[in-house]
């Protein structure tokens, strides 16, 4: 549809269907689509409610649990979550909350690690995707399964043992504590291989052999061949690489062992809502929320773009 | 440019199965060698394994006389082309050719030249800056061959390349490969099951099946020619008729039984003159073959051939130039199916369907087969004789002739059949016994004499000289000879070799059995190698002192000082000329924009005007309709129409725009890729004269820094290739048979591990070894002599020997009788056969 976005497509609808038939079916296949449309509104309202009720309640001076729209609106709350300086009433008190929780500090180590870890990440993923499905070793068909196996088990099973592992090389606290966390993250890349996998089969094995014959190495072709005709699929790791560590909260707290400067967002959050009593910070943590989730949306924006169909055209029989 | 040898190349996969097996031939170079058969026979696989994309499970490869089984794809100068063509989609046409190149890091102005050339011998130039995916299929596979053409390759491969276009296209294409390979000049393989393809390209075509070749000769010959019924029936269309039949020998003529039909056929002595008298019995039953257009229903042939069979017309098919009738053999004893048979004619001679007649045989034209190992049994090169005699007081009688047989044929006087093979008898000026040639034969390059002595006629080899009608002489060999009565083996002949088993050992477990004898050998290796190296490692450091000598004083400062302006002004040049590019890129794409926007919606406007004009012409031409129409039938017919029309209007209206779009949105696409691809290469060539400049002036200043690392590089790749050299004298290997370990040359040693890898000690082998090759020794193993076989000129000692599990005779030549009871053996190594007995691969 590229080509045409001058032009807007014309749109055909009815168009098939027999003369004869077509008032019945078209009752039909309204009130079909009526039901459908109906059904997907109800739903996606209920999906969407919560995230209505965190955006409106982040513009409320004063909490109050029963009503949707706050009755005072005001922007104090983000002020506060960024402004060092920036004094406000908090649990009946004068604080200034930025100093107090460093929510951009917060943020910016959320954003570093998950730019970090999204980045190797998927390289690793694609990697290890590109040599489960082209390059022939031994057990490999067994090391795939086992992997699927120990991806069944939840992650912080390990976690003890791996704090621990990350104790003997002094990377488990401070700020070297975030490269653990790091490792920690990229450690498990290979588990994601699957997706990626299913793809790369997809690609005719000739464009290899072609290449190889062309004189291409292993590298040469991941690089150069494979990875121009997996854009979908690089987004979809991309994605899923930067949103796993973004809303972590597990082992981050393990690691920041209470140290508010090594807090991520995810946190962070928590300790703003359960350190204090009452509900007077529940405006700032919905401020916080509809910052935290903007980055992720904006992404998935930009990258829901691609399409599968259509890359791989023209590249065999067609 | 380069020939290719396969040697008893196999591919067996891990479960046993073998794709290919036991595949050796040679091709020459400059020859067009197409691989045929049924899919599954292993063809494409053993392209793959000539282009490296598959391991080669045992046996040699050898392009241009370098072993190639371990060399990568990229290296062993091969091209190939797919059958899904595997273009690169993301590339233009352009940078699919150039990407092999690219790689090769070739210069850029190079790589285009190249492109062009491959272009215009393709006549892709006005695609170059298309992607695959706006092309059609055989401009697709015009590119694969592009892209493999433009490295030049010694071998190119084409892994059925026509299989996916449309037939007009692909007898297209083929007449241009063909051309290809004649402007080229290069080595093609082609693999396909098409034989139309194999018989049009190859200059000579490998029939396949199941993984073995069943026959390897020119297209003519195998048409001609078949070895097997497979060939017979593969080759050729419509398919051979084949009638099963039995032959008989009776006095003067023989006879040809065809099942399953009503007709024996009387046929002259000559016709059959090739074929072994068994299959004149009735225990063999043979399968005759026939061409459609050997069988005639023409009239004056019919008229005056001999050789006729009753047929039943069942159809015809008229192609035009010819006309295929089909007909069935006419049966009146049995019931079972009846025969079919095709015969090609001029046209369909006014018969019809189920008429009865006589159709022409044309026996010299007969393709004879044994019906149970499908091999022809009237060879173009006979290989054995069978003559009928007698033997009276150890002489043998063929017709007048008396021919003494040595003392090791002891045999009671009697009536004999006798095998003699072909090789077994010698033509010469002066020695046996004397003949008269009857005929003389060519036959590829073999010179075949037939010698008639009553009944029995032997054919023998010979060599230039030999004229119709001489006399000469003739010895045989009396090891190869064969003698029967009726169907009982008497005498049976030695065969070429003596096989044993054996195994494959390294230096420390064969010191069990040879102790520490060979341990001298290999530190002679060893002493070899380190002084062939300590001569090369002295050579490089003289050659380095050498040169540094000669660049010790170059001033590095005032060099750099004064390249320096140089430098800066060449990187400012260079950057003024990308930039100014890009300016002009970025102009070019502009303006190419606005112009396919305003294409664009010219498009979309005069779609719309003409189809609204019609639209408004019908809707006026219905409102007149209705104004003077009255029948309301009528009316609601026309009103049907109408929204006909409208639904139809539409439809057509959105493809003619989708179909007008879609090519504006090429040709925009094309353009901006070629302006594109330009700037692209401009940009890169730019970069890479500064980058040239700079290391030149680099170098020039530090001469011998440079010096240094090129030292380095050459004494680290000596140092490997010696530790490499060491490594292989330090290691030698044993066959081990009996007791007796026998020192292997580094040969075959290389072809054990080549074939085998790691599996090579845990296997049994089978040595077939020579009867002269065996030397009396005391290291040797021990054999027990049975009988001292005396042939005339040969004496063999017919020897037992046993090992743990099995025992085996052998022959071993001999000079003197008098040898005692038990020898001890060696051979000589270089002379054996080995294969690998567990999945009988031929190893050497």
């Amino acid at each position: 549809m590229k080509r045409f976005k001058y032009l807007k497509p014309i749109k055909s609808k009815d168009m098939f269907y027999n003369e004869k038939n077509s008032r019945g079916m078209r009752f039909k296949q309204k009130t079909s689509n009526l039901l459908v449309y109906t059904i997907l509104t109800v739903i996606s309202l209920i999906w969407i409610l919560p995230f209505i009720y965190l955006v409106l309640q982040s513009f409320a001076k004063t909490y109050s649990p029963q009503v949707l729209i706050p009755t005072e609106w005001t922007l104090d709350n983000y002020r506060a979550l960024f402004d060092p300086n920036f004094e406000m009433i908090f649990n009946n008190q004068p604080m200034v909350f930025a100093q107090v929780y460093p929510f951009g500090r917060w943020l910016l180590n959320t954003v570093m690690i998950a730019l970090v870890v999204s980045v190797l990440q998927t390289v690793l993923t694609l990697m290890s995707a590109y040599a489960f499905s082209r390059l022939n070793f031994g057990f490999r068909k067994k090391y795939m399964k086992l992997i699927l196996i120990i991806g069944m088990f939840p992650g912080f099973l390990g976690m003890i043992i791996t704090f621990y592992i990350l104790k003997q090389v002094n990377l488990s606290t401070g700020v070297p504590g975030l490269f653990g966390l790091v490792l920690v993250y990229i450690s498990g890349s290979v588990m994601n291989y699957y997706v990626s996998k299913g793809f790369f089969d997809t690609i005719s094995k000739s464009l290899d052999e072609a290449a190889m014959i062309d004189g291409a190495n292993k590298n040469t072709i991941f690089w150069r061949v494979i990875m121009p005709l997996s854009k979908p699929i690089v987004v979809y790791t991309i994605l899923l690489a930067f949103t796993a560590p973004w809303g972590d909260y597990m082992f981050a707290s393990v690691i920041a062992a209470g140290d508010s400067s090594l807090f991520n967002v995810a946190v962070g959050l928590q300790q703003l809502l359960t350190k204090e009593s009452g509900v007077s910070g529940f405006p700032i943590f919905c401020a916080a929320g509809v910052i935290v989730s903007i980055p992720i949306m904006t992404l998935f924006f930009f990258l829901q773009g691609y399409y599968v169909e259509g890359v791989t055209g023209g590249a065999v029989k067609g | 440019m380069a020939g290719l040898r396969l040697e008893h190349i196999y591919k067996v996969y891990p479960n046993g199965t073998k794709a290919v097996s036991d595949f050796t031939m040679d091709i020459k170079d400059k020859e067009f060698i197409v691989f045929v058969g049924p899919s599954g026979c292993g063809k494409s696989t053993t392209l793959r394994m000539i282009a490296g994309l598959e391991e080669i499970s045992a046996g040699e490869l050898y392009i241009d006389n370098h072993i190639v089984n371990d060399v990568e794809p990229k290296d062993r100068d091969i091209a190939m082309v797919f059958q899904n063509y595997a273009l690169y989609p993301h590339m233009t046409v352009y940078e699919n050719i150039a990407f092999g190149l690219k790689l090769r890091h070739l210069p850029n102005e190079e790589i285009h030249k190249k492109v062009l050339w491959a272009a215009q011998v393709l006549d892709l130039t006005e695609y170059l800056d298309r992607k695959p995916r706006a092309m059609s299929g055989g401009q697709r596979q015009r590119v694969s061959l592009g892209r493999a053409i433009i490295r030049n390759p010694k071998v190119m491969l084409l892994d059925e390349p026509l299989s996916n276009l449309d037939a007009k296209l692909r007898a297209q294409m083929r007449s241009e490969i063909a051309k290809l390979h004649e402007d080229l000049q290069t080595t093609f393989i082609y693999v396909t099951h098409d034989q139309v393809e194999a018989m049009t390209l190859g200059t000579r075509v490998v029939v396949m099946k199941l993984g073995k070749i069943m026959q390897v000769d020119t297209p003519k010959n195998l048409y001609d020619y078949p070895d097997n019924l497979f060939v017979a029936g593969f080759i050729g269309t419509p398919q051979m008729n084949f009638f099963k039949a039995y032959l008989s020998r009776n006095g003067e003529t023989d006879k040809i039984k065809l099942l399953n039909a009503s007709s024996t056929l009387e046929v002259q002595h000559s016709y059959l003159s090739r074929i072994k008298p068994k299959y004149f019995d009735s225990d063999n039953e043979v399968t005759l073959g026939f061409r459609c257009e050997h069988i005639s229903l023409e009239k004056d042939v019919v008229e005056s051939s001999e050789h006729l069979i009753d047929v039943k017309i069942s159809h015809f098919e008229e192609l035009g130039n010819e006309t295929l009738i089909y007909a069935e053999l006419l049966n009146n004893e049995t019931k079972a199916k009846p025969t079919n048979v095709i015969i090609k004619g001029t046209s369909t001679y006014g018969l019809k369907r189920g008429d009865i007649v006589k159709a022409a045989l044309n026996l010299n034209k007969a393709h004879f087969f044994d019906s149970v190992t499908e091999q022809t049994i009237n060879p173009r090169i006979p290989t054995t004789n069978l003559a009928y005699g007698k033997v009276v007081n150890n002489s043998l009688q063929l017709h007048d002739l008396n021919i003494d047989l040595p003392a090791a044929i002891k045999l009671v006087d009697n009536d004999y059949s006798v095998i003699i093979p072909v090789e077994a008898i010698k033509l010469n000026n002066s020695n046996g016994v004397k003949v008269t040639i009857d005929k003389v034969e060519e036959v590829e390059n073999h010179k075949i004499v037939s010698i008639k002595l009553g009944d029995n006629l032997l054919f023998a080899f010979a060599k230039d000289d030999v004229n119709l009608d001489e006399e000469c002489y003739i010895e045989l060999d009396y090891t190869k000879l064969e003698f029967y009565i009726g169907s009982k083996l008497v005498h049976k002949a030695i065969a070429d070799y003596d096989s044993v088993n054996a195994m494959f050992l390294n230096h420390i477990t064969a010191k069990e059995y040879v102790g520490d004898k060979y341990d001298p050998v290999v530190t002679a290796r060893v002493e070899e190698v380190e002084t062939k190296y300590q001569g090369l490692f002295k050579e490089v450091d003289e050659n380095y002192a050498k040169a540094l000598e000669e660049v010790k004083n170059v001033d590095s400062k005032a060099v750099i000082e004064k390249n320096k302006p140089l430098i800066k002004e060449k990187t400012a040049s260079t950057n003024n000329f990308i930039s100014e590019e890009k300016n002009k890129l970025k102009e070019a794409l502009k303006s190419l924009e606005d112009a396919h926007k305003v294409n664009v919606l010219s498009i979309a406007k005069e779609v719309n005007e003409a189809y609204d004009s019609v639209y408004n012409d019908e809707i006026e031409s219905f409102n007149t309709f209705k104004q003077i129409n009255k029948d309301r039938d009528a009316y609601s017919k026309r009103v049907q129409e109408l929204k006909q029309f409208k639904a139809n209007h539409k439809l057509e209206k959105e493809n003619e725009l989708n179909k007008r779009l879609n090519a504006e949105a090429i040709n925009y696409e094309t353009e901006v890729n070629a302006l594109k691809g330009n700037f692209k290469r401009e940009k890169e060539n730019a970069l890479n004269e500064l980058k040239k400049f700079k290391n030149d002036c680099y170098n020039e200043a530090y001469p011998v820094k440079m010096l240094d690392k090129e030292y380095k590089n050459t004494v680290l790749a000596l140092r490997k290739e010696y530790g490499e050299a060491l490594m292989h004298a330090k290691i030698i290997f044993f066959f081990k048979t009996g007791n007796l370990a026998t020192l292997c040359n580094d040969e075959i040693s290389n072809k054990m591990i080549q074939s085998l890898g790691i599996k090579v000690f845990s296997k049994q082998y089978l040595v077939e070894i020579p009867h002269d090759a065996y030397q009396l020794s005391d290291e040797g193993f021990k054999v027990q002599v049975l009988e001292i076989l005396d042939y005339g000129k040969v004496k063999y000692a017919k020897c037992l020997y046993k090992d743990h599990h099995y025992e085996t005779n052998i022959y071993i030549q001999i000079e003197d009788e008098n040898i005692g009871s038990e020898l001890c053996v060696k051979y000589d190594i270089s002379r054996i056969h080995i294969t690998e007995k567990a999945m009988d691969i031929k190893i050497y």
